[in-house]
């Protein structure tokens, strides 16, 4: 369905697309780079590591991308600020209620209840640390 | 899974037009805007489907007061045999099931439906289309639910597992009728219906307010009225998750609640209850938010502490997340989860304490008009500070084992539901009524209704305490003599039989209002007939179709009462105006409505079709689905313009530029496409 | 990339009302919604995670069913298909519409090469004898999988009816922010996985 104009408009920016783009690309090769990583950790030599040390690289690099992901591709970095905590909202409920119901059944691995404790309390404090940070253009409630 | 739509145009629909001129343009034409049942059926007002919503509610109030007036014949005297024991099982199960999920949750959608747009100096709704939906899908669920009464035999088929439903109880071994599936799949579809609900809510609340409405200018109800959509939000995906277990345990033989395989049956307490305490908290914030309103109008005086009242909404917003644990302290959760949901739960009872206080404070020193929606909210104060109190008995772990599934739970249970919620209820009722249908109820019968409902409620519930206290277990079928149990029982049962009459004479007060209204023995209630302080009261009664003839540009908060009453320079409150001067007449028709569509009640129409079919034949899902599907197609294909749009609505009344108008229309009739 | 100022369009009475917030209705609402869909997962992930060990000693459990290399392949496409749709929605912001239609397209395909991948699994295990309702592990396994594949799947729809609408000269850039929203949902799909990928097939067994 080009249109003349389109087509002029494409040949003009036949080169240029991928500059424009770029930071999705650049996002997209970093996401690529953690999942192999990601990966990697689960053939022999590295799977060795102990149990606590591969989970907490794990759900580091997991964080990274989640929050890539929502970011720059979802766009959060520079959005306003609501849909931003309406998202946050959700994770700072979801995390620690399941967190706490898990602990309540005892089936997280038997790790130092320190880490535990960090488990419980890391991920909302960067989404709440996250969501201090989307108040920067925070809109909210005012016009 | 959320529709999002692009919004229609703007589009004509005059108040009060009657003509229909019904030209059908194919499938996709959308309906006018004309009288009669189609002007309910697909309409997207609102305030229609707010009002719809509470009749429907109220309905669901009155079939489950009916389920536990058996019960309550049935323990009326010791061995009776009114009901057996399978067939209590199912009366006490819908009772709380359709007392709950059909009649409370669809009340406080009512006031959220109806008051929230309103209060907030909004047109309608953020999708207007939507809100219909959610509220088809909700009466198909409610209806759906209450057909397992009759289906496959009477009273054979019902739920018969509580409200709570545990598992492994409600598991295919243990309870082999229908029952439980009509449970999971009802359920679950009145879920999408709160779900759907509370996504538009939310939105309209955040981006629909009118100019200088900031959050903190809202009133009392709206907050906490907004806070319950937001426990909707993330309550529902919960127990969704909970019934879908229980749904493919049930019909596909999966394991989750299969001890045999290993399963434990604390997941589904857990899951049940995560969304089980929040809930508690989406039943009787409306209620709050309703009495909230209620005594500074007939105090005369602003809310005492507003942010206080805000911020003790969203603290127990909050906190309710993390006190679920507490309906499982005797279900050998270990002593750390004890002790720590015991600790929460008595925090939790700290800001629900601040509400009380700044009631009591509102009216302290005010000029306390005792009219009966003032009674029902006073009345709200006292009784839910006594459920509180017992409330806080169950912190108690100790305690709480033994109280557990005795009569105790049940009278804490009803003094919240019934003393905090139901009779904040019917003082939104009361006092709302002329705005809503442009009449007053007889404060005459209301006063009476009143006293019979609170005598009669005490009498059931208060009596509870005792028996449970003396150990009898709740959800028996029947006790034998001798026990000490006669006495107390009787006495509830007389006292359910005189809620039973206050809610007729409540039902008496409407019609035969209305009649004196018709007949012109009443006087009309103008815009504001209580002298109240939120926008609602700035339209005219009953409300027009637009709302309001211009948008509000709201400076503070109560801001309807600042525009009528002012200070002189000895600091005293002098009226500036009155109500009829600064209140909208509803004469613009000049407004921009939504069209009325036909598709929403054909989508939602699909969804217990898919339940009939998941539970007796698969082939029926096919044409459920046929039903989503299609509606889903007409909602994206429906034209943006009405079929009556051509050109009758010239008014030149308020002149907001017919161009613009047009251009945007065409701007807009580019296709409308739905977002699963 | 932002909008938020003001694409009234979608407001149904935008000549006598601002949207309070300076953003689109849909948007919000798409973003509240995925904000509820996290409980939703959540759930469902807090029940595979209670649920995966507990098999009998014979039992197929998780250490013997994955197979990573495979599932992280499939994974991987999902995360490139999170690309393409946002290079969709640029192109379309430019109005290149050539350009936007073969993003759509590769999402789509992207996106149905993942629900392949997932039932070619699914079809494995089931052939190795973990059905849905061998083991706990099978029927939670499944459940969580299922859920998000139905998502995906739902993204698909979503995504050719687009598609669709493009062939029928009807996808402009006033468009954008129907796709942008549809990209949102996939976005939320893909970030879901994620977190399924790591913690239902990476963490130690």
């Amino acid at each position: 369905m080009a249109t003349t104009d389109q087509l002029t408009e494409s040949a003009e920016e036949n080169v240029s697309w991928v500059q424009e783009d770029w930071i999705y690309i650049k996002t997209a090769i970093v996401l690529a780079v953690f999942t192999a990583i990601e990966v990697f950790t689960y053939f022999e030599s590295v799977h060795q590591a102990p149990e606590w040390l591969l989970v907490l690289t794990l759900s580091f690099l997991m964080v990274i991308k989640f929050f890539l992901v929502a970011a720059i591709f979802m766009h959060l970095r520079d959005d306003n600020a609501i849909f931003t905590k309406m998202m946050v909202l959700g994770l700072c409920i979801a995390w620690p209620v399941y967190f706490v119901m898990a602990f309540a059944f005892g089936f997280l691995p038997d790790w130092n209840p320190i880490l535990k404790v960090m488990f419980l309390l890391v991920p909302p404090a960067i989404t709440g640390f996250w969501l201090g940070y989307s108040f920067k253009g925070g809109t909210g409630g005012h016009h | 899974m959320a529709v999002v739509e692009q919004e229609e145009a703007p589009l004509e629909l005059e108040s009060g037009e009657d003509q229909v001129t019904e030209r059908p343009l194919g499938a996709f034409t959308r309906p006018g805007g004309g009288g009669g049942w189609r002007s309910w059926l697909f309409t997207v007002d609102h305030k229609k489907i707010g009002i719809m919503y509470g009749a429907a509610g109220l309905l669901f109030f009155i079939i489950g007061g009916i389920y536990a007036l058996f019960m309550r014949l049935q323990l009326a005297r010791p061995n009776n045999s009114i009901l057996s024991a399978e067939t209590y099982n199912q009366v006490f199960t819908m009772h709380g099931v359709v007392m709950i999920f059909l009649a409370a949750i669809p009340l406080g959608a009512a006031f959220s439906n109806y008051l929230i747009p309103l209060q907030i100096g909004a047109r309608d709704v953020a999708f207007p289309r939507l809100n219909a939906f959610s509220f088809w899908v909700f009466l198909g669920g409610g209806l759906f639910l209450l057909t397992s009464m009759f289906i496959g035999g009477w009273w054979e088929n019902a739920p018969d597992g509580g409200w709570f439903a545990y598992s492994p109880n409600t598991g295919v071994l243990f309870s082999p009728s229908k029952g439980i599936d009509f449970f999971a799949i009802g359920l679950q579809i009145t879920g999408i219906a709160s779900l759907v609900g509370a996504i538009n809510l939310i939105v309209t609340v955040l981006n629909m307010r009118s100019p200088g409405m900031t959050l903190m200018k809202m009133p009392v109800l709206t907050w906490m009225l907004f806070i319950v959509q937001l426990l909707l939000l993330f309550a529902m995906p919960v127990i969704s998750v909970a019934l879908f277990l229980l749904t493919f345990d049930r019909l596909f033989d999966a394991n989750f609640f299969n001890v045999a395989q290993g399963a434990d049956p604390l997941l589904w307490q857990h899951l049940f209850w995560i969304f089980g305490h929040p809930e508690v908290y989406i039943l009787i914030l409306p209620s709050f938010g309703v009495i909230s309103e209620i005594i500074p109008t007939f105090s005369r005086k602003p809310i005492f502490g507003y942010p206080f009242m805000i911020f003790s909404g969203i603290a127990i917003g909050f906190m309710g997340w993390g006190v679920w644990a507490h309906h499982m302290f005797a279900s050998g959760i270990g002593p750390v989860a004890v002790a720590a949901f015991s600790v929460s739960t008595m925090f939790i009872a700290v800001p629900t304490g601040v509400k009380i206080l700044n009631w009591l404070a509102t009216m302290w020193g005010g000029r306390i008009r005792f009219t009966t929606p003032m009674l029902y909210a006073t009345s709200v104060v006292a009784m839910f500070t006594i459920g509180g109190l017992s409330g806080v008995t169950h912190s108690l772990a100790a305690a709480d084992t033994q109280q557990t599934d005795t009569y105790y739970i049940v009278a804490h249970f009803h003094y919240v539901i019934f003393g905090g919620i139901i009779l904040g209820f019917f003082g939104g009722f009361y006092f709302w009524w002329p705005k809503m249908f442009g009449y007053f109820l007889s404060e005459k019968i209301g006063k009476s209704s009143f006293w019979v409902m609170v005598i009669g409620f005490n009498l059931t519930f208060g009596p509870m305490h005792i028996l449970g206290l003396q150990g009898m277990s709740r959800r028996i079928q029947t006790y034998s003599e001798g026990q000490g149990f006669d006495l107390w029982n009787l006495v509830a049962t007389i006292g359910a039989f005189l809620i039973a009459v206050a809610t007729a004479m409540f039902i008496a007060n409407v019609f035969i209002s209305w009649r004196a209204h018709r007949a012109g023995k009443t006087p009309a209630p103008g815009p504001d007939p209580w002298d109240a302080r939120s926008l609602e009261w700035m339209t005219a009664s009953p409300v027009p179709e637009h709302n309001f003839d211009e948008t509000i540009e709201v400076e503070r908060q109560d801001e309807f009462w600042h525009r009528k009453w002012g200070k002189d320079e000895t600091g005293r409150v002098v009226r500036r105006a009155t109500a009829e001067e600064v209140a909208h007449d509803g004469s613009n028709t000049n407004v921009h409505l939504p069209s009325p569509s036909y598709w929403p009640i054909v989508a939602a129409l699909g969804l217990p079709i898919i339940g009939y079919g998941l539970i007796y034949n698969l082939w029926l899902c096919v044409v459920g689905g046929l039903f989503v599907l299609g509606g889903l197609y007409g909602w994206v294909f429906e034209p943006v313009d009405d079929p009556n749009d051509d050109g009758h609505h010239d008014h030149e009344a308020h002149g907001t530029s017919e161009e613009t108008r047009a251009e945007e229309v065409d701007e807009n009739s580019s296709e409308e496409v739905s977002v699963d | 990339m932002t909008e938020t100022a003001t694409t009234e369009t979608s407001n149904d009475h935008s000549e006598d009302h601002v949207s309070t917030l300076g953003v689109s209705n849909d948007k919000l609402g798409m973003w509240v919604f995925l904000g509820s869909d996290c409980l939703l997962f959540g759930g469902l992930i807090s029940t595979y995670m209670l649920y995966k060990d507990r098999i009998g000693p014979d039992d197929l459990g998780p250490e013997e069913m994955f197979d990573i290399p495979f599932t992280s392949v499939s994974s991987f496409v999902l995360l490139m298909s999170s690309l393409t749709v946002v290079l969709a929605i640029t192109a379309l912001r430019r109005n290149d519409i050539r350009r936007c239609r073969i993003w759509l397209l590769s999402t789509a395909i992207l996106g149905a090469i993942f629900v392949g991948g997932q039932v070619y699994e699914f079809t494995v295990f089931y052939r190795e004898g973990l059905g849905y309702t061998t083991n706990l592990f099978g029927t939670s396994f499944f459940t969580l999988t299922g859920f998000h594949g139905v998502h995906v799947s739902v993204g698909i729809i979503m995504l050719m009816s687009m598609y669709i609408q493009s062939m029928r000269g009807k996808l402009t850039s006033a468009n954008e922010e129907k796709l942008e929203i549809i990209g949102l949902y996939w976005h939320f799909v893909d970030v879901v996985w994620i977190v399924i990928f790591t913690i239902v097939y990476l963490f130690p067994q």
